[in-house]
């Protein structure tokens, strides 16, 4: 059992304020994602839970137990870091026992331990070679064992998998996942990569400035954004996004009126359409029809994104599995308006 | 292409003369110290022998003075490296209030011209007692590498990632443990090259141990040496035997330890 | 929880306690007798008498500066700090550290040693050998190998030839440190720099002076910096070489203060030329920090 529950927590280093009044709930077994592009927070959030820094104000609770003041050793937290932070001097095998050698285990414990994990990370011929000996890929899992070997209560991941190429990522990305089911531990994940918070994170948190934005399962991030950076952060290529003035005669995209019923107080809103959600074909009455030029298709293997631009000379992107059009064709696309996320001026969403 | 090659000709021909004219002042030393002659001057001898040196290690005032070297210069080494060893651990861990001041502070002491500080030394030496005595050459020569040491150590530990003690930390190790299972195996090879870079530095002086002692047992070599030259009728063979004596360990450790000081000594102040 | 909170800052604030030995260490020897050589420059202390001495004001440092050997001594100092560090050391250094980037592996590192080994020799070594090497009677090696090609004898120890002496015997020793600096400056040049600027078109010197130049920015003032301080605090080698002669014709500051303090006996007026030359140092080190912050 364990959970984590961040209050109120702020931290600042000298007057700079890095997290501000951060609330967040992680539940025990969870694969919890902290998403959040460079220097918003996320390691500062990281290392707070683990000990290494401490809040300026506010409380952290591991099920329920005040641990704010408590040393990182005391916490039964492993953490994995993006540079790896394997110990230099010592060879793979020390490498993993120094975590169980600290904590006085049994040599013949130790050993059982590390053979054990060195197997489910098919590492075993490495054990006695060097840090400097290893490949990215390989010393990920190594780091990853050390952490592994402590059979923790919770396991943070500060970016492990950011060094590596696309292949290996992929793989090791899996491989966590499997981990985690198997282990039924609660994981605080640390990334800035949007696709991989969506396919690891039972939940994903995304943070920016310090601020956490929004909280809730890949899906209900993707879909129901609640801000206008939550909607741009999530999705490749990004959202696709028209600003609307009441004074050009109504909200109107490509000269087509948008409806909705509470628009009657607001002067501005913006209206962030998916480019999965631009169709080529028409599917329900409500698509709104966008007259666009084609400007480039790319293929990227399962479909195109198809970058185009509209009469008022917006680039906009869609996604489509076929492409029959060439570049330069004037074609009309649909607006799946069912899909549309709409803003107020605050960049905060609100109803339809 | 001919043009390009006669370039790198000039180049290694240029680099090669410079070299040579490097070893110039060498030969006299080399030459004199195996030749039966003595001679200030450059004379190729008829034979060559080994009596010089032969005669140099059986005196017992050189020998002694070999061994007054190795004392101040060890023993000023050890003060130097054990007082800057703690200050230069805060400077690269920890942030505080003045850290930027204090360190602007080393970094001017580090470039002081400490020559200049010789004759109040030698003042307040002579007041306390600690003039023409060991203990005192050993104290001074100390402090002079003291600024210079923190300097460089802290920029070597900087260069160790803190992520790593933040892990061994993570990893259950209290800051003790930490610093005895991770930091101080990983800080040992910047403590060796220091270690020979301030014997080598304490060896070469001469300034401190001419001004601070004047008995003629407590001289070490480099200033045995000088006396020796600046002497009557003079053995030069000898004095040249001695003088290599006396060089080849200071250029063997230093050339063994030169490449590291450069990079640590260009380490900028950070944070 | 505040008792907590408490308590981990009070241990983490123990370690500040290591610079605490340190500085009474520094207090004791180093800045004490700095203080030391301000108060005694003001006074007429003398080797013969320590205990007694009376304050004079401003009088050391008059004198100082309306004595023809003083002003002489600066000029010395100057020359040499300038055609020995800055033009010998520094200027050839970055030259030879640029040809040397050009050359094969081993051969750049068996020059690289040779120049080393000058640089790593002892003072004491380089003055005795330098002085015999220039010996005039009975011939050193110069003067013989000049001899083979029937040139005359030069006494290139005289009054009108010491200090160019001194200056290429600093030069021989201090070069290897400028070296070492610039060639691992030079190797820090992204070669894709070097490339992309050969395929524009650049010929090696304006390699030199358009790209490496401006590119060794820092290592150039840090070694300036360095050379210059070493240069000015400069002893054992002039003083075993010549030992400021002849006739002051190689009387730098430093030798200046040791014949004033131990040959003149006045202590007095020598920890004046100390603080005059550290003033100078502390304006050389503070000129540095400026041209540092200007990045
Ligand atoms: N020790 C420190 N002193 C001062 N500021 C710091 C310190 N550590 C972090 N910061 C600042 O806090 C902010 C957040 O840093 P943090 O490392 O948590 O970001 P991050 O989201 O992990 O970024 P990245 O993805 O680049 O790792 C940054 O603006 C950083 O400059
Ligand atoms: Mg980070």
């Amino acid at each position: 059992m364990s959970s984590v529950e961040m209050k109120n927590i702020t931290k600042m280093y000298d007057k700079v304020t890095v997290l501000k009044d951060l609330n967040l709930k992680i539940d025990d077994q969870e694969f919890f994602v902290l998403l959040g592009p460079s220097g918003s927070g996320k390691s500062t959030t990281l290392n707070t839970m683990a000990g290494l820094d401490t809040p300026t104000s506010g409380n952290i609770l591991f099920d329920s137990e005040d641990v704010t003041y408590f040393d990182p050793n005391k916490r039964g937290v492993a953490m994995v870091f993006q540079d790896y932070a394997l110990y230099p001097h010592m060879n793979v095998y020390k490498n993993m026992a120094f975590p169980l050698k600290m904590k006085r285990y049994k040599n013949d414990y130790i050993n059982k331990k590390i053979n054990e994990v060195a197997n489910i990370l098919g590492i075993k011929e490495l054990l006695k070679r060097l840090p400097r000996e290893l490949s990215g890929g390989q010393a990920q899992r190594v780091a990853l064992g050390r952490a592994l070997v402590r059979d923790p209560k919770i396991f943070l991941l500060d970016e492990p998998l950011s060094n590596l190429d696309a292949k290996i990522r992929s793989q090791i990305r899996n491989e966590l996942k499997l981990i985690h089911n198997d282990l039924k531990k609660t994981f605080v994940y640390v990334t800035h990569d949007q696709q991989e918070a969506m396919y690891l994170g039972d939940r994903v948190g995304i943070l920016n400035d310090g601020v956490i934005q929004q909280v809730g399962t890949p899906q209900e991030v993707y879909s129901h954004p609640k801000n206008l950076f939550v909607a741009k952060f999530l999705g490749e290529p990004e959202i696709n996004i028209f600003e609307l003035d009441k004074n050009d005669g109504g909200f109107k995209i490509g000269g087509v009126p948008v409806d909705g019923h509470n628009f009657d107080k607001l002067n501005k809103i913006t209206i962030g359409i998916r480019p999965e959600n631009i169709l080529l074909e028409k599917k329900s009455e409500r698509d709104m029809p966008l007259k666009i030029v084609i400007r480039a298709k790319e293929f990227t293997g399962s479909g195109f994104i198809i970058i185009a631009s509209t009469d008022e000379g917006k680039e906009i992107r869609i996604i489509s599995d076929q492409a029959n059009m060439d570049v330069g064709d004037l074609i009309t696309a649909y607006i799946d308006y069912e899909h549309a996320i709409l803003f107020d001026e605050q960049g905060d969403s609100i109803n339809k | 292409m001919i043009k390009i090659k006669l370039r790198f000709i000039v180049v290694y021909l240029i680099l090669t003369l410079l070299a040579l004219a490097f070893l110039i002042p060498f030969i006299w030393l080399v030459v004199e110290s195996f030749s039966p002659l003595n001679n200030i001057g450059f004379t190729i001898p008829s034979t060559f022998t080994l009596a010089p040196f032969e005669h140099v290690l059986t005196n017992s005032t050189f020998i002694r003075s070999i061994y007054m070297g190795l004392i101040q210069s060890l023993g000023a080494t050890f003060l130097s490296i054990i007082f800057a060893v703690g200050p230069a651990y805060v400077f690269s861990r920890k942030s505080f209030k003045f850290k930027t001041t204090l360190l602007l502070g080393v970094l001017l002491l580090t470039g002081f011209p400490v020559f200049s500080l010789l004759v109040p030394t030698f003042i307040f030496f002579i007041d306390t007692g600690l003039y023409n005595t060991v203990i005192g050459v050993i104290l001074f020569l100390g402090v002079l590498n003291l600024p210079i040491d923190i300097w460089i150590m802290k920029n070597s530990f900087d260069q160790i990632p803190k992520s790593i003690e933040r892990a061994s930390i993570v990893d259950g190790a209290g800051t003790l443990k930490s610093l005895i299972y991770i930091f101080i195996p990983l800080s040992l090879p910047i403590m060796a090259v220091l270690i020979i870079l301030n014997f080598v530095i304490n060896w070469g002086n001469f300034y401190v141990p001419f001004i601070l002692l004047s008995s003629s047992h407590l001289l070490p070599i480099s200033v045995r040496i000088y006396s020796f030259f600046g002497a009557f009728s003079v053995r030069y063979n000898e004095l040249a035997a001695l003088s290599i004596i006396y060089t080849i360990p200071a250029v063997v450790l230093y050339i063994f330890a030169q490449k590291y000081m450069i990079k640590a000594l260009s380490g900028g102040i950070k944070g | 929880m505040l008792k907590a909170a408490k308590k981990k800052f009070n241990m983490q604030n123990l370690i500040y306690l290591v610079f605490i030995p340190t500085f009474i260490y520094l207090g004791i020897f180093f800045l004490y007798p700095i203080y030391l050589s301000i108060k005694y420059s003001f006074t007429n202390i003398s080797l013969t008498d320590i205990g007694n001495y009376t304050y004079l004001g401003f009088l050391n440092y008059h004198n100082l500066f309306t004595s023809g050997t003083f002003i002489n001594s600066i000029y010395t100092t100057v020359i040499f700090l300038v055609v020995s560090a800055i033009i010998g050391q520094m200027f050839l250094g970055i030259v030879v550290a640029y040809l040397l980037s050009v050359t094969q592996k081993y051969f750049r590192l068996i020059i690289t040693s040779i120049i080393l080994v000058a640089w790593a020799t002892p003072q004491v070594t380089a003055g005795i050998m330098w002085y015999s090497t220039l010996s005039y009677i009975p011939s050193g090696t110069v003067n013989v190998f000049l001899g083979y090609f029937g040139i005359h004898s030069i006494n290139f120890l005289s009054t009108h030839l010491a200090l160019m002496s001194i200056i290429i015997a600093n030069v021989w020793l201090g070069l290897g440190f400028s070296v070492l600096i610039f060639s691992s400056g030079i190797s820090g040049i992204s070669p894709s720099i070097m490339k992309a600027s050969r395929i524009d078109g650049a010929n090696p010197f304006t390699r030199f002076f358009r790209i490496v130049i401006p590119l060794l920015k820092k290592s150039i003032i840090t070694d300036l910096l360095l050379i210059t301080l070493f240069t000015l605090g400069a002893f054992t080698l002039v003083y075993v070489m010549t030992g400021g002669g002849p006739v002051n014709s190689t009387n730098i500051m430093t030798i200046y203060q040791y014949r004033t303090g131990f040959s003149l006996f006045s202590l007095g007026l020598a920890n004046a030329i100390g603080v005059i030359i550290i003033v100078l140092a502390l304006a050389i080190s503070i000129l540095y920090l400026i041209s540092l912050r200007g990045d």
